[in-house]
This record gives C-alpha cells, sequence and structure tokens, in this order.
C-alpha cells in the first residue's frame, strides 16, 4: 500500500495518530425537512423554539465562562446572533404559515446564512459559518437526530477530516477519541482553530479536497507542527512519528513537573523565563505557569469599555493586581501601544490609510504627551510601593533615537525617577520591532538598561508582509534568516553595553527554537503563559556553546526552510 | 425566497423626533461582527427605531437592532454610514451610537 501525504496549513500543534473518519455532515437543506405529517400548532410550536433558545443560551454562556478571553467572544458574539430578532422573526413567520419548530428553524437558518453567503464581501460573506453555527445549536436541542451525536460518538483514536467543523462541533467532540483533525476551508486563524489550541488538538488546514474521499478506517497520521496529513504511511514514517509523538507527550510530563523550577542550560547558564500578559483574564494562568516574571504586560486592557483614560491612581491599582502575583520577580510594563489599528472611542485616533506605518506606539504619546505622562507617573509609583524585584518599562514601536530621548526626559521630569533608575528599581528598554531599531541597536543601548525583541512586528515589517493577510502572511516568519540577521545585530549592541538582551513574541514560545534564540545570545525569554514550562524544559536541554554554531549556521543561510532543517536535525539529534 | 425587511423610519407627523447623523468606519477590519454586537446593544438601550445605510456601498436601510442585517451593511473601513432614528429617545440614540464610531480629533459628546 503506497503512502498518501497530503500538505495543509499547520493550525495547532501536536501529533496524532489513529485511523481516518470522514465527517460529511448532512447540508442544512430547505427542502430536508418538509412540513410534517401532523398539523402544528403556531402557539406550542412557538413555545419549542423559545424553550430552545433559552436551552442554547444557557449553553454559550456556560462556553464563554470557562474559555479564556479570545474563544469567549466567539461565543458572545453567537448569543447576539441567537437573539437577533431578524432570525426569531422569520422562524415566527415560518411556524404561522404551518411549520413545526424545527423546519421553520432550518427554513430560517437556511434563508438568513444564504443571503450572507450571496454578499460580494469576502469577509461579511464568510459570516454565514456563524449563523449556521448557532443554527446547529438550535437544531440539536428540537431534533434528536442531530450533527452533536454524530461527533460526540466517534471511535478511538479517531483522526478526523471534514470540509469545515464549525465551533459547535468541536465543542462536542468527544475529546478522548480524536486524536488529530485536518480540514479543508479553514484557516489557521479562524475560530476551530483557536478552539482547537486550546484543547490541545493538534490540526491541519487547508487540505486538498480529494482527502473527502479517502476511505474510512484508514490508519493515519496527522502532524500538526509541520502541516501533513498521511494516509498508509509506510513502517518507518509511523515508528519516526511514534517516537515523535511519545517524545512531545514524555517532554510535556516532565516539563510540567519542573515548571516551577529554575531554567539553567547543561552549560550551566541561567535562563530567566518570563510570562506575556495580554489582560486581567490571563493573570491566573500567568502566574501559575512557573514564570520568572512578566516580560511583557501589554497595557491596553485597562483602556477595553472604558469612556476615559484611567487616572494615575487607578493604573497603579491595576499594575499592583499585577504585581502582586510575582513577588520579587521582575514585571516589565509596556507603554501603551495606541494607534489607527486600535481604535478606541474617548481618544482622537487618526484615520490612516495604512495604521501599520502610522502614529502608533511611542510616536502616538510623543504626540499626547499627558497620556504618556500619566502612564509614566503610575509606573515610577509602582517601582516605589510594588513587591516586585524591579520595574521595567518597555518603549513600543521605536524607529528613532530621538524618540528614545524624549521619553527619557519625560521619564526624567517625574520626582524620584532618577533615584530609583539609580538603585537599579527601575530600567526603561526599547522594544525593538522595527528594523531601524534592530540596525540602531549601538545607538540606542547605550541610553537604555535593556533591550527586548519583538519577533512578530520585526519580522512583518523585516518583509514588507501584514501578518494578518494570509495572502503573505507566510512570508513573516521570524525564521527568515534577515530577520535572524537583525536580531544578532541587536544582540551585539546589547553585549557591547553590557545590558540584557530579551526576547518578547510568539516565536520564542516554541520550544524547539530555543537552542536557535540561546545561541544568537538571547538571555532571557517571554512566552505566552501555556509554554513556559515546555520553554524552560528545552533551556534545559540546550548547550549554549554548541546552540552557538547552530546560530552561525542558521545566519549563513539564504531561506527559511533551511533554518527549518537545521533544527530539525537538532531536534532528531536530541 | 424572503429578504428580511428592516424597517424605514418615515419621517411622519412625529417629526421632530426623527433625527439623522452620518459616521464613518474607522476600524481596519470594517464593521465586523464584534462591533455589530456593541451597536445592537447599544441601540437596545433605546425606545427608538433607528435604521442604518451604508451611502458608499448604497446598501439599507437595515435595522440597527439586528446584527444579522448590520452584517448586510458590507461596512469596510472608511464607508460612510447613515444612522435614522426615529422616536422619543432618537437624539441620545444617535450620540450613544456615534460614540461607537467617534470620529478622529472630533470625539463626539459625552453621552
Amino acid at each position: 500500500m503506497t503512502t498518501q501525504i497530503f500538505s495543509g496549513l499547520p493550525a495547532s500543534p501536536g501529533i496524532g495518530l489513529g485511523h481516518t473518519y470522514i465527517y460529511r455532515p448532512r447540508t442544512l437543506l430547505p427542502q430536508l425537512l418538509g412540513p410534517e405529517d401532523a398539523q402544528a400548532a403556531p402557539q406550542e410550536e412557538w413555545e419549542r423554539f423559545l424553550e430552545a433558545r433559552a436551552q442554547v443560551d444557557q449553553e454559550l454562556v456556560r462556553l464563554a465562562e470557562r474559555a479564556d478571553a479570545m474563544v469567549a467572544e466567539i461565543f458572545l458574539v453567537h448569543r447576539e446572533i441567537l437573539h437577533d430578532k431578524t432570525l426569531s422573526q422569520a422562524v415566527r413567520r415560518h411556524i404561522q404559515a404551518g411549520l413545526h419548530a424545527t423546519a421553520a428553524t432550518q427554513q430560517a437558518i437556511v434563508e438568513l446564512a444564504q443571503s450572507l453567503a450571496e454578499l460580494g464581501d469576502e469577509y461579511f460573506a464568510s459570516r454565514s459559518a456563524d449563523v449556521r453555527d448557532v443554527g446547529q445549536r438550535l437544531l440539536a436541542h428540537l431534533s434528536k437526530d442531530s450533527r452533536a451525536h454524530a461527533l460526540a460518538h466517534l471511535p478511538r483514536n479517531t483522526v478526523l477530516i471534514a470540509e469545515e467543523l464549525t465551533a459547535f462541533d468541536i465543542t462536542h467532540l468527544s475529546p478522548d477519541h480524536v486524536v488529530g483533525i485536518g480540514l479543508l476551508n479553514s484557516a489557521p486563524t479562524a475560530h476551530t482553530a483557536i478552539l482547537a489550541r486550546s484543547l490541545g488538538l493538534p490540526m491541519v488546514c487547508g487540505l486538498s479536497p480529494e482527502v473527502l474521499q479517502l476511505p474510512f478506517g484508514r490508519l493515519a497520521i496527522l502532524d500538526g507542527i509541520q502541516g501533513r496529513l498521511f494516509v498508509d504511511p509506510d513502517q518507518e514514517t509511523l515508528e519516526s512519528y511514534q517516537d515523535t509523538r511519545d517524545r512531545l507527550r514524555r517532554f510535556r510530563v516532565r516539563a510540567e513537573e519542573h515548571a516551577q523550577e529554575p531554567a539553567i542550560t547543561l552549560d550551566r547558564i541561567p535562563v530567566p523565563v518570563q510570562v506575556n500578559i495580554n489582560n486581567r483574564q490571563d493573570l491566573l494562568t500567568a502566574s501559575g505557569s512557573g514564570a520568572d516574571g512578566v516580560g511583557l504586560l501589554r497595557t491596553e486592557y485597562l483602556l477595553r469599555d472604558r469612556d476615559a483614560l484611567p487616572d494615575a491612581q487607578e493604573q497603579l491599582a491595576a499594575y499592583l493586581e499585577v504585581a502582586r502575583h510575582f513577588p520579587n520577580r521582575p514585571l516589565t510594563v509596556r507603554l501603551l501601544d495606541l494607534g489607527g489599528d486600535k481604535p478606541l472611542a474617548f481618544l482622537p485616533v487618526p484615520q490612516e490609510p495604512n495604521p501599520f506605518l502610522g502614529l502608533r506606539g511611542i510616536r502616538y504619546l510623543l504626540h499626547h504627551p499627558e497620556i504618556l505622562r500619566t502612564q509614566l507617573e503610575a509606573l515610577v509609583r509602582l517601582a516605589v510601593e510594588a513587591p516586585v524585584s524591579q520595574v521595567r518599562i518597555l518603549i513600543p514601536m521605536v524607529s528613532k533615537v530621538s524618540e528614545v530621548r524624549r521619553t527619557l526626559a519625560a521619564l526624567a521630569e517625574m520626582p524620584r525617577a532618577q533615584e530609583l533608575r539609580r538603585s537599579g528599581r527601575l530600567r526603561l528598554g526599547v522594544l525593538v520591532e522595527v528594523p531601524s531599531a534592530a540596525v540602531l541597536a549601538d545607538k540606542l543601548a547605550p541610553l537604555v538598561d535593556f533591550l527586548s525583541i519583538g519577533t512578530n512586528d520585526l519580522a512583518q515589517y523585516m518583509l514588507a508582509a501584514d501578518r494578518s493577510n494570509s495572502a503573505v502572511a507566510a512570508l513573516a516568519s521570524a525564521m527568515d534568516p534577515s530577520v535572524l540577521r537583525v536580531m544578532a545585530q541587536t544582540v551585539q549592541a546589547g553585549q557591547v553595553h553590557e545590558i540584557p538582551v530579551a526576547i518578547c513574541g510568539e516565536f520564542a514560545s516554541d520550544p524547539s527554537v530555543v537552542p536557535l534564540l540561546l545561541g544568537l545570545g538571547i538571555g532571557e525569554l517571554s512566552v505566552v503563559a501555556p509554554a513556559v514550562a515546555l520553554v524552560k524544559h528545552a533551556v534545559r536541554q540546550t548547550h549554549v556553546a554548541q546552540a552557538r554554531r547552530l546560530a552561525e549556521q542558521a545566519l549563513r543561510c539564504a531561506r527559511a526552510q533551511e533554518v527549518h532543517r537545521l533544527l530539525e536535525r537538532i531536534r532528531a539529534q536530541q | 425566497m424572503s429578504r428580511p425587511r428592516p424597517p424605514h423610519p418615515q419621517p411622519g407627523p412625529e417629526g421632530p423626533a426623527s433625527c439623522s447623523r452620518t459616521v464613518t468606519v474607522q476600524e481596519p477590519m470594517g464593521l465586523h461582527l464584534r462591533t455589530g454586537k456593541a451597536i445592537v446593544q447599544t441601540a437596545n438601550r433605546f425606545q427608538a427605531r433607528i435604521a442604518i445605510r451604508n451611502l458608499d456601498q448604497d446598501v439599507g436601510p437595515v435595522d440597527a437592532k439586528s446584527i444579522l442585517q448590520i452584517m448586510q451593511l458590507q461596512a469596510r473601513q472608511g464607508h460612510r454610514l447613515e444612522l435614522v432614528a426615529q422616536g422619543p429617545d432618537a437624539r441620545p440614540a444617535l450620540e450613544a451610537l456615534a460614540q461607537i464610531f467617534a470620529q478622529p480629533g472630533e470625539p463626539a459628546p459625552p453621552s
């Protein structure tokens, strides 16, 4: 039997080994459920609909409560669709025309989904999936014969293959039985992928339509790291993947056991592994993660759902809340990173054709010095009061040396700031995320106390590719040698001026790139909470002197693919 | 197939209780589901009937109290939307909604 290999996009990491199950849902077609034999009583049917709607509402509230902020938002939007008056009016109309509640709901959902799908604009057209998702939940309560049933009773070790799954489908999967998911139509940024990652289910998107013709029960490997599906793999591939899967499992188990211990490389170099925090909801997972401090506190969450900028007192209270979870460890706070891509109702935000190249980060703050002053005041007071080892202020979006000088001048105006900085309680650093800052790092380093590399934006600006545009997102890889070279340049500037160079950003959260980062000379890592244990474990397996040779090779590469292969070879040796 | 029928506030005898306002979509992602949710929730706080028209796409008017109808506007960044409200609290309703779209340099008055 020959192996069939399908390539797609990696959407949720991990390896799944099992048997194919091709899921072809009954499509929601209007003719599927006709008027039933018995005459429907409109009032009763309408009450059945209201009851189903109340049940779905509770279901969505429960799902939102259990999910993290990003996932919760999906369910809250679906809740809004559930209660939409256009939907309920359509259902009511069909019930009054003689349909049973189930058929009326199906009819209404199909119509509304269809009218959205016909829109010319792709974003709005694809919202029809959200309408169908809500419809599915309603129909699951109205009729016993539902999709939920099919997915809740899958055989063990299922590699689930489908055209597309909805958030509803994913939340009804039996996670003990499904080992991996392969999809045709989804994207790694879709709701489905976010949910799969939160459940730790490996997923690959963008597979070719042929996979839907595959037979059931075939041996399959789903590689959510490289984005591949192998069907009927040969013995050698299977064994190698079994090894990888078992290694990943052991890696995870061992990593979690030692999460609270410091990360020290094989050649006895301690590497602080810190955590990135986006909002208050992150606090609990972050504080229990074993992180050696906060490497990046994004402060924009302070402005969410507000109608005025919080004053220094209120900001201080919010920062102290974070500080209390990280006693005697550093707390790095990024100054407000505002701009045209994050509009706020109460702040004058410029309307720009290209906000990512516009008035953002420190540029915006220097235009609105009162906002900068308020935040600096809160942070200086934090350095006095907080139980942390030090407060680090991170300046976002620096592209010019003068921006750092002006921020320093604003800080110097704060009472006690100079004294706190001299004593090391308060530190100021540059977030290196614009190529010009990386190239001029040797001019920035003498002015500040640390540098931190923001890989997401650095890669995006370096390669002139928008990460949110799926047509070019793959170009914006931090693994690209061009990005690695300016990272190396930044590290060198830090070493010459004897200040630490850290890395924050998604790149550092992948344990497999840790040898490369340490080899480049990065001294501190800041990662998302779920990755802290894994990254610490990867640090413990790294020998920095050897990693340096790896980094030298990587810097000589011409393509990101070559760097990937280098790292794969390292992994194979471990 | 019957499409959702949006109510269109008629300038009728209630004349003075009807008012309108034009706003511009600022968000780079356009008027997406999350903002749609905010509009519906704000609109539902008022009794007034509120309709929205996308002046740049010539779509609408649609009902501001329905997220599904708002999606029909296909409003992208830079599109101008006309909000028309009718009812006893038409004016405060429009002011609250305009906050969601607040113009650069001239923030909407606090509600």
